[in-house]
């Protein structure tokens, strides 16, 4: 999915800025779009200049997360996030519920306990049983404490899928060093510094889709997906 | 309440860790100066890690869990682990993670009477009757 969604940003990021401020107009007064979108810029550290590929889906990603501040009306909520996603040249064909349910920031061990209870949450929403919102759990706090390790800060976000089934779609992205060779620390016999060497295959293992995309100096983003 | 945040209760010659799920980093480093500074001050001869507060456990902790107890065998004190949950007990199995080494049960009263059982045990093999420290 996201080399895919990659491409199609790079596509699409020629006056982006612009772009989504027109989309924005439609659903809001000028300065409400205005200030949507400088929000959401700013938390995907992109406050100047133009928005690049990468950063596209961020920035949608964030002006999602904020709309139900500014949409009372479920209707119209999910009619922009379509819109949006439309944008962004992802169809509804994705199967990703429009509506992103949680976003936590990872920046100290303080936010670990949020994590979790943002994953357990999450997961009971899905309709998980216990045993997979245990499992659930235990992904995220793999994912955040790798943040934490290896770039310092990030984010997790979750959010509900209804395809193929019902279901919880988890991100964990940095902008940390990255990582150089995926396959090895991929690899069964790879034993990391610290830990018990298994967390990411182990994590692999607790949810039904697993993706990793890394390159050095541009961070890591690890995209899942749970089934209930 | 000690400096790491996790309490240490002593009860007749065990301690006993109610090991919390949003555990730091640094509360880790203190909790294993905690425990075994008052392994090394008094006459302990088990130690406890109660687990029944933990909604999950991913690698992190099992490690902290593992280290404690193979820094108390080193010590000559037996590790109990008590209160796994089903669901943590197969995510952890899932996840390819063992405690091999590690003595696991139920619970806590189940961990008490292994221990005592245990200090029985011994006491009768040194056939020295009851410890001195008693």
């Amino acid at each position: 999915m996201s080399s895919t969604l990659g491409s199609q940003v790079q596509r699409r990021s020629g006056g982006a800025s612009e772009g989504l401020q027109a989309l924005l107009e439609k659903n809001f007064a000028p300065v409400v779009a205005r200030t949507l979108l400088m929000v959401a810029r700013r938390r995907a550290n992109c406050a100047e200049g133009e928005i690049s590929g990468g950063v596209l889906a961020t920035v949608v990603r964030e002006i999602e997360g904020s709309l139900p501040a500014y949409l009372a009306d479920p209707e119209r909520r999910r009619a922009c996030v379509s819109a949006l996603r439309a944008f962004l040249g992802e169809g509804s064909s994705s199967g990703i519920n429009p509506i992103v349910a949680r976003l936590v920031p990872i920046n100290s061990d303080a936010d670990m306990q949020l994590v979790t209870e943002a994953a357990r949450n999450c997961a009971r929403e899905a309709g998980m049983s216990v045993l997979d919102q245990t499992k659930t759990m235990t992904v995220c706090a793999k994912l955040a404490r790798n943040i934490l390790q290896y770039a310092g800060s990030g984010e997790l976000r979750l959010w509900l899928v209804d395809r193929p089934r019902r279901g919880l779609g988890i991100e964990a992205v940095d902008r940390g060093p990255g990582i150089a060779d995926l396959a090895r620390v991929l690899s069964p016999k790879y034993v990391s510094r610290t830990g018990m060497g298994i967390g990411l295959q182990g994590s692999r293992r607790l949810v039904d889709e697993f993706e990793i995309e890394s390159a050095p100096g541009k961070g890591t983003s690890v995209t899942l997906r749970k089934y209930a | 309440m000690s400096e790491s945040g996790t309490p240490i209760i002593r009860l007749y010659f065990n301690l006993i860790v109610p090991i919390q799920g949003t555990i730091s980093d640094a509360g880790i480093a203190g909790l294993r100066e905690d425990v075994t500074r008052r392994i090394a001050a008094e006459p302990v001869r088990g130690l406890i890690l109660d687990m029944s507060a933990l909604t999950y456990m991913d690698s992190f902790v099992t490690r902290v869990v593992r280290d404690l107890a193979l820094i108390a065998r080193l010590m000559g004190v037996t590790t109990v682990l008590s209160g796994l949950s089903a669901e943590i007990a197969i995510t952890i199995t899932e996840m390819g993670l063992g405690l091999s080494g590690v003595v696991t049960t139920l619970n806590l009263e189940r961990a008490l009477e292994q221990l005592a059982r245990q200090h029985e045990q011994e006491s009768r093999e040194l056939d020295i009757g009851q410890p001195s420290s008693a």
